[in-house]
């Protein structure tokens, strides 16, 4: 247990893509779908490159400072108060981004689950797993995510490999489309789901082979936008792109509608619905940790467990804000765009920093 | 001690919140609580009829449509569904119906679903919902707010039937079939079954609206009407144009629709009358369709290439024996004919109705998407531009067995 560096690059990889499956997967069919058409799956997979690109950005430069985390060796890069104000910065991200995340699922819940459970039951009680879980240290945070990703993966993969069946490869059709606004409008939406990815600053300290750091990535980012794509080759697939766009949860009327034999065992939506909730669970346990983590960093609190604690009734309020389901999107779509800014920017104002002071070092040496 | 003892009261609080949430369950009913409908029929109220409405989702009428539609809903009474076969036993205490028959008016399909809640006394749940009856007076007006009450409630699956009746729909309700004591679960079965016997495509409400949200395809629906009270006949389908039903065909035909899908297993005989060898029965075991689309002079054709395979079932007179490939060939080549003309008939009929129950205008879309961009901003653009599309359907059968008799 003296060793801190126990997170192998294959329980590395294992958090960043059980993070990155999440809330969104419900209604991602529809977002490209009313980019691209039918041609849905490759803003999808645009989506994801740019993700990957994006990620690398950050990670190969976490990887040149294989002791500490982001928020320390910026202080260094770009001088403490820049760095604090970037931090307090992205805390107020992820702290924003695991209230409405939350939102989303109470709103999934109360519409299709639990009638009559009110939504905040549903929003505390998912925010007090989170924070129980969230006074654990990264090591443990870790084998919870690799505990949990193969029941997520392997649930999706069989709904949509049952669903596959009724695919009719028409409405695939045509697959390309010439680049327009819309198309990089929707790669760029897609990428959302994928911020997440930022919880390898964290890992990289605790990593055995902190090199490894961007493979671990690669891994989680490809498994996880395989698993996108196909839900939106799937979900097209069946519905046609038309119907997609009516369907505000494309993913649940897919696996809804799935079946194994023909009617020997139908509705497999309340397995996929169990395993949904494990999956919401485990992107919000990570954005609340991240948020947690910034703020025992920014208060120098001992620990994060007191500053889960305190984070908690900020995201119920954060969370019970939105007043109706299209707010609660736009304005998840809105932080996402300004995360994105973020999440891009960063990292390539520390690179620059960082390639400009070597070259300085060179230079006097 | 000290330090303990905030942190005991702090992990106490903690578990008393957490436990009413933990175990307490909003939404638990009991089974037997529930109204669980099985299937719904919904007819238009005649012109004459002006018995007033029950008010209990509005007080004033007057800015709302004035034509209402009558719902009536099958409701499995609790305990009485059996779950298996019956026993000799059971077979006597057949006067308790495992269903009631419940119906009410209202001005749309939610509406009349609050009358009938205000009615009975268990909430009612539409999940195990697996059959909804229109009348044809209903598809012929505007489908727009039955689609969108049903596809906006979380409790309607994809997997439910929707059917067009002859006639009045609730007549349905009330069939008293002997194969199964629920009438609801007759008519399901008997869908289902007529989909694994290639008599009907499997058609789904979910498939109903996918092809009705499409561009370039209309929708259809299963057509059905009654036959001596308690039988229920497909009677072929009900086409759409615009969201509209604008014509059905006759029950031969559906097999034509099908083989022009190339959807298996082959599910049809045909009865047809052969130049030289009398009148002969084939029936279709497989169908199989190529096909092609492509642009010319800025108009869209497709071509059909059907192989069917199938066996002679019966030879109606026989004088002359069936006893070679050649007379084989010859039924084969006179099949070959005249559905050739029921097949070009059904799309003329179709075109002529503006709905392409075919989705031609998909293969177009997904063949030719310079031309679909270009030429298509809607799907009215489609259904009118149909009517004048090119279609050539060439039709091969090949029989490969007699059955037992060898003359």
């Amino acid at each position: 247990m003296n060793n801190p560096r126990q997170i192998t690059t294959l329980r590395a990889a294992a958090v960043i893509s059980s993070t990155i499956i999440g809330v969104g997967i419900l209604s991602f069919p529809r977002y490209m779908t009313e980019a691209g058409n039918s041609s849905a799956p490759l803003v999808a997979f645009c989506g994801v490159l740019f993700s990957f690109i994006s990620y690398w950005l950050l990670a190969s430069l976490c990887q040149r400072f294989p002791q500490e985390t982001l928020f320390v060796f910026s202080r260094r890069l770009i001088g403490r108060p820049l760095a604090a104000i970037f931090t307090v910065v992205i805390m107020l991200l992820f702290i924003v981004l695991t209230g409405l995340t939350v939102r989303q699922f109470g709103d999934v819940a109360t519409t299709v689950l639990y009638k009559k459970t009110p939504i905040e039951a549903t929003i505390f009680l998912m925010l007090l797993i989170s924070l129980l879980s969230s006074r654990r240290n990264v090591v443990k945070f870790s084998y919870i995510h690799f505990f949990y990703l193969p029941l997520i993966v392997g649930s999706i993969l069989v709904t949509i490999l049952l669903s596959l069946k009724n695919v009719d490869m028409l409405n695939l059709q045509p697959v390309l489309m010439a680049p327009s606004l819309q198309f990089w409008k929707g790669a760029q939406e897609a990428t959302y789901l994928f911020q997440s990815s930022f919880v390898i600053v964290l890992l990289i300290p605790f990593m055995e082979k902190p090199g490894h750091a961007v493979r671990a990535g690669a891994w989680a980012i490809f498994l996880s936008g395989a698993i996108y794509v196909l839900i939106v080759i799937a979900s097209v697939g069946i519905f046609g792109a038309e119907e997609t766009k009516l369907l505000i949860y494309p993913t649940l009327e897919m696996a809804r509608s799935a079946a194994f034999g023909e009617g020997f065992l139908e509705r497999l939506d309340a397995i996929f619905i169990i395993i949904w909730v494990i999956s919401v669970y485990t992107t919000i346990y990570t954005t609340y940790y991240i948020s947690a983590y910034l703020l025992h960093k920014l208060l120098r609190f001992r620990d994060q467990r007191m500053a889960s604690t305190v984070l908690l009734p900020v995201m119920f309020i954060l969370a019970m804000l939105p007043s109706n389901v299209f707010e609660s999107y736009r304005w998840a779509l809105h932080l996402g765009n300004a995360g994105m800014m973020l999440m891009f920017g960063y990292p390539l104002l520390l690179w620059t920093v960082y390639l400009l002071r070597r070259h300085k070092e060179k230079v006097t040496s | 001690m000290k330090i303990q003892l905030p942190r005991t009261l702090a992990l106490l609080l903690l578990l008393t919140i957490a436990a009413p949430l933990l175990s307490g369950c909003w939404d638990q009913v009991e089974i037997e609580d529930r109204a669980l409908v099985l299937g719904l029929s919904i007819d238009k109220i005649p012109a004459d009829d002006t018995q007033k409405e029950d008010r209990v989702t509005h007080i004033h009428d007057n800015s709302l449509p004035t034509e209402m539609i009558s719902v009536t809903a099958q409701i499995a009474v609790p305990g009485r569904v059996p779950l298996g076969p019956g026993t000799g036993g059971s077979a006597g205490e057949g006067k308790t119906s495992p269903v009631w028959v419940v119906s009410v008016r209202g001005i749309s399909l939610d509406d009349a679903m609050n009358n009938l809640q205000q009615q009975i006394a268990d909430p009612r749940y539409l999940v195990h919902l697996r059959i909804i009856i229109i009348s044809e007076e209903i598809a012929r007006g505007s489908l727009a707010e039955l689609n969108d009450y049903l596809r906006r409630n979380p409790e309607i699956r994809r997997r439910t039937w929707l059917l067009v009746s002859e006639g009045r729909a609730s007549a349905f309700m009330d069939v008293n079939p002997p194969l199964q004591r629920v009438p609801t679960l007759y008519i399901l079965s008997m869908m289902e079954k007529s989909v694994s016997s290639g008599k009907f495509p499997r058609d789904y409400i979910g498939t109903f609206w996918s092809a009705d949200s499409r561009w370039g395809q209309s929708a259809y629906l299963p057509y059905v009407a009654l036959r001596n009270k308690d039988n229920i006949l497909i009677a072929g389908l009900a086409y759409f144009s615009g969201g509209r039903m604008a014509g059905k065909t006759a029950p031969i035909e559906i097999g034509g629709f099908m083989a022009m899908q190339g959807m298996d297993p082959g599910g049809y005989s045909t009865l047809l009358r052969t130049r030289e060898l009398g009148i002969v029965m084939t029936k279709t075991n497989e169908r199989f369709t190529r096909t092609r689309s492509y642009i010319k002079d800025g108009k869209p054709y497709l071509s059909y290439e059907i192989f069917l395979e199938g066996d002679l079932d019966e030879h109606y007179s026989s004088d002359i024996p069936v006893n070679s490939p050649q007379k084989l060939h010859e039924i084969e080549r006179d099949f070959e004919q005249q559905i050739q003309t029921v097949l070009t008939g059904l799309v003329k009929q179709t075109q002529q109705d503006h709905s392409d129950i075919f989705g031609m205008g998909e293969l177009i879309r997904s063949h030719h998407p310079a031309y679909w961009r270009k030429h298509i901003h809607g799907k009215n653009d489609w259904e009118s531009l149909y009517s004048s599309v090119g279609v050539d359907i060439r039709l091969t059968l090949h029989i490969r067995r007699v059955g037992l008799k060898h003359d």
